[in-house]
């Protein structure tokens, strides 16, 4: 027999994408992958974020970030980027809003980038292969 | 919902191998770039994106074989961007052959099967150019494949000296305190080498990192460091610090407490951090899932039959082709749509304003209608009142009294007609604004840049050329130009063809070249333009161009012509579209595989286009397709066959004329007539369409169609005009009606068929032949 423990009521929770007040975390995605962007634009919406717009370079994202400003909560950021890649455009968002959480969407082998964004400012990094509970994980990190 | 992440998941795949596909194309076009600019750095670069995006892609939908083999890839270029590697033409060879094969093996996944070919060959040439710069690379992989422990001395505490201790402590702020921190780092983290350098920046926010063991530099390097230790002066607690640098993932356990207290022994202060959890659960679903993604190997004796599957998955292939549309021109659309509703509502009041006023019109035409009536009872009371000696001056002012309001009954209805007229007006001009513009910007949705064609043809040129030992440099230009996806599609064939030709036929031999006084490496041009409703392709080379007489001769030989028959050049180029037309003397197994330019010009045709040439000996030749932009609306020229009404494609006609019924001569059992210098063959389309007209009028309206180099005059009943007719195809049962390419339904409801004109001339003169044989035959 299972007990009522085994059935969580998922109205319970709030999701996590939710703030203590009730509004949404607003998620700017830049990423040249149409296809990660999807991925994680999904993973964040099913949580209740509000992904508030997507960049498919570095300028396109800064100049989004700055459009959006003070409205975004996060960015992820991919590093390698056409036009201006992430580790640049990471700069120009800091240099613009120092308190701005970004967080590095980075493949294997980056590490030596990974490691100047971080220094730069980014408030963490996510390895690709995307996984749903690291992505949320980290994300929530760098939020809350 | 089904989860995206999800590895089998359709729309995943369906995104995944499109963007692969523009991954391996980048990847194609820079590594051509690079063969002729070894040096430029920006296509070194794209390369090596392309690929490292293309194998995280791949990662994520567990395609391994081909994660694996493009890491192998980005390995080998990484030598090239290092400049370890020279580009040569036998490395492009072997990138370019890797490229074959990250292309095989996606397709081989689009159709539900796993690459099996062997790739140890070319896995052996990539490691090769790895080897090539054997002794770095060694002491590369000597490095990674032992994590420099630091020695025991330094992990500790014990790692600082006194005159250190004290030299932080001079570096403290005045609320400050130095907070030691232990931390150690998890080395299955992928990007275990990241971890120091992470903390690093977590501990920088809360106060000044004062050193650290190893030192900055170290953690800064591509290395694992099991262990490391932090100082920072910081005003924050160990707790609060504890929170900002528990990484998960990254970290396995720390020990935090202020320097002092620490030094003086393990005190209360410690914060003891669980280690982030790390859960290993996905990771083994994910292969769970992996397992389940491959195909179940078929049984034994089910091999045979394998191979016919695959067949058909790849006719298939083509059906479902995705479009990429700027979300501009769908913004756009949904404009004009609101639009198009706002106007929709517009009508709907109105319709509501005509009721009113029909209404209006009602009532007050049952006021006339009583008067009117009441007027006409009086009537004889008053002619009564006249005979009885009443002044006709006095009727006449009662008459007007009493009626006069009769003159302007209507005439608030009038103006309340008026406006609401003029409103239906103006509504229905914006109506057709806005649905003119709407088409367009459906139009402009299926229109895509040539690019997306052009951009095969670097790859094509280069493996042809060195193919046959030629050495030929491409020029694309206008790859912007747009055009209809379906014209895009059915257009990559018949480009690769002319050009095929123009590097097989055209170009000579180096050597040949030279002698010839031209530089050795001949140039292809590739161009596209707009010309007004029209898109025109050229190929051009700067080859030896087309041998006049050759062509002639080849044609009287085959039949195509007469021998006595006087052709001028253009005329005599433009036979090599002829059926069974290929002068190469030799076959080559680039062109002349016994498919001839003749296959060109019937898929252009069916594009309703037209191709040509056009030649200067010793010069060059130059191949100009002309297309429309899109098939789905074309230009016609509507003409008048007895009751029925005929579009005609505007691109195939090329004169009209008005003549006498006496200007048409008979030559050889052809009805003809002369325009200018030409004679012209004359088909009547009533007699061909077996429409009953009267064949008596003062004057017959001849229009002249031409396709390639042929002419000829369609008799028509009248001219009517021009339109931009929508063509809609005709259902299954109709498809084979010869000369007929579609129907349109005009302005005015009626149903018009287009008429094929290139199938036309082949259809007139074979059936106006028979049937004068015919006639030949019941007249003897």
């Amino acid at each position: 027999m299972k007990n009522k423990q085994d059935f969580p009521n998922i109205n319970e929770r709030t999701p996590e994408g939710q703030k203590p007040d009730g509004s949404k975390y607003r998620v700017l995605i830049v990423d040249d992958s149409m296809f990660v962007t999807k991925q994680i634009s999904q993973i964040l919406t099913s949580e209740g974020f509000d992904v508030i717009g997507t960049a498919s370079d570095g300028q396109e994202g800064l100049d989004m970030y700055k459009e959006q400003y003070p409205n975004v909560d996060l960015v992820t950021m991919d590093i390698t980027m056409p036009k201006m890649d992430g580790v640049t455009a990471l700069e120009k968002i800091i240099e613009f809003d120092k308190d701005a959480s970004v967080i590095m969407i980075s493949a294997l082998g980056k590490q030596d980038l990974v490691k100047k964004s971080l220094l730069i400012g980014a408030k963490n990094y996510i390895v690709k292969p995307l996984d749903r509970a690291k992505v949320l994980e980290r994300i929530l990190m760098s939020i809350k | 919902m089904s989860d995206y992440l999800d590895p089998n998941n359709e729309e995943l795949l369906k995104d995944f191998f499109m963007e692969a596909e523009l991954q391996v194309e980048t990847f194609e076009q820079n590594i051509l770039v690079l063969e002729n600019e070894p040096h430029n750095k920006e296509a070194v670069d794209e390369i090596f994106r392309a690929a490292h995006t293309l194998k995280g892609a791949a990662g994520t939908v567990q395609m391994d074989e081909l994660s694996h083999f493009t890491h192998l890839c980005e390995d080998a270029l990484d030598e090239i961007r290092a400049g370890n590697v020279q580009v040569n033409p036998e490395i492009v060879d072997t990138i370019l052959e890797a490229i074959d094969v990250i292309k095989a093996m996606l397709e081989a996944r689009i159709e539900g099967d796993i690459y099996q070919e062997d790739i140890s060959a070319i896995s052996a040439k990539l490691e090769a150019l790895l080897k090539k710069e054997a002794p770095a690379e060694a002491v590369k992989a000597e490095k990674k494949s032992e994590p420099a422990k630091p020695t025991p001395a330094e992990s500790t505490e014990g790692g600082i000296t006194e005159y250190e201790l004290l030299e932080m402590k001079e570096q403290c702020g005045e609320n400050e305190k130095i907070v030691h921190a232990h931390i150690v780092f998890n080395e299955d983290n992928p990007m275990n080498t990241v971890g120091g350098v992470q903390v690093y920046a977590a501990l920088k926010k809360n106060g000044t990192v004062l050193g650290s063991v190893p030192d900055f530099d170290e953690l800064y390097k591509d290395i694992f460091h099991p262990e490391a230790d932090f100082y920072i002066a910081t005003e924050a607690s160990p707790e609060e610090i504890a929170k900002t640098v528990n990484i998960p993932d990254v970290i396995t356990d720390m020990d935090i407490s202020y320097l002092e207290e620490d030094s003086a022994g393990e005190a209360d202060a410690t914060t003891e951090a669980e280690p982030a959890e790390e859960s290993p659960a996905p990771e083994k679903a994910a292969e769970e899932v992996e397992s389940a993604a491959l195909p179940v190997p078929l049984e034994d004796g089910k091999e045979g039959k394998k191979q016919p599957e695959k067949e058909i998955r790849k006719s298939n292939k083509g059906s479902g082709s995705i479009l990429r549309v700027d979300s501009r021109r769908i913004d756009n659309l949904l404009n004009l749509v609101s639009e198009t509703v706002i106007t929709k509502a517009s009508f709907n009041q109105i319709s509501n304003s005509f009721s009113e006023n029909l209404l209006e019109f009602q009532t007050n035409q049952n006021i006339y209608r009583d008067k009117m009536k009441e007027l006409f009872d009086k009537l004889p009371d008053y002619l009564e009142s006249i005979q009885n000696g009443m002044e006709i001056k006095d009727i006449k002012n009662e008459i007007n009294e009493r009626y006069g309001s009769l003159f302007n009954v209507f005439d608030e209805l009038e103006s309340d007609l008026k406006a609401t007229v003029a409103k239906f007006q103006n509504t229905s001009q914006s109506l057709a604004r806005t649905t003119s513009e709407l088409q367009e910007g459906v139009m402009q949705i299926r229109m895509v840049p040539i690019s997306q064609i052009f951009s095969r043809f670097p790859r094509l040129v280069r493996d042809l050329s060195r193919s046959c030992g030629k050495d030929i440099k491409l020029i694309i230009e206008g790859e912007d130009t747009e055009l209809d996806k379906s014209v895009i599609d059915d257009l990559l064939d018949p480009l690769i063809h002319c050009v095929r030709n123009s590097v097989d036929h055209g170009i000579e031999s180096p050597e040949a070249r030279l002698e010839a006084g031209k530089p050795s490496n001949g140039t292809v041009l590739l161009k596209a333009r707009n010309e007004g409703n029209m898109i025109v392709i050229e190929v051009s080379d700067d080859g030896n161009g087309i041998d006049v007489e050759k062509v002639k001769a080849k044609a009287i030989a085959n039949g195509v012509i007469h021998p006595s028959k006087n052709l001028t050049d253009v005329e005599a180029y433009n036979l090599i579209f002829e059926p069974g037309f290929s002068t190469a003397k030799e076959i080559t197994n680039i062109s002349g595989r016994g498919v001839g330019l003749d296959v060109v010009r019937k898929q252009i045709e069916k594009l309703n286009g037209n191709v040509s040439v056009y030649s200067e000996p010793g010069a060059g030749s130059v191949f100009t397709i002309k297309l429309p932009l899109t098939l789905a609306i074309i230009q016609g020229l509507l003409v008048r066959v007895g009751t029925e009404i005929y579009a005609i494609p505007i691109t195939s006609v090329v004169d009209s004329h008005r003549i006498k019924p006496e200007e048409i001569k008979m030559i050889d059992n052809y009805e003809v007539f002369n325009v200018r210098q030409d004679v012209v063959s004359l088909i009547r389309l009533n007699r061909l369409f077996r429409i009953p007209t009267e064949e008596t009028g003062e004057y017959h309206f001849i229009v002249i169609v031409g396709s390639g180099d042929k002419k000829m005059g369609l008799m028509v009943d009248s001219l009517i005009g021009e339109e931009d007719v929508v063509i809609k195809p005709l259902k299954d049962k109709y498809t084979n009606s010869p000369g007929i390419a579609g129907a349109t339904i005009l302005g005015d409801g009626t149903v018009s068929l287009i008429i094929d004109v290139s199938q036309l001339l082949e259809l007139g003169l074979k059936r106006e032949i028979e049937e004068r044989q015919l006639r030949e035959a019941t007249i003897s």
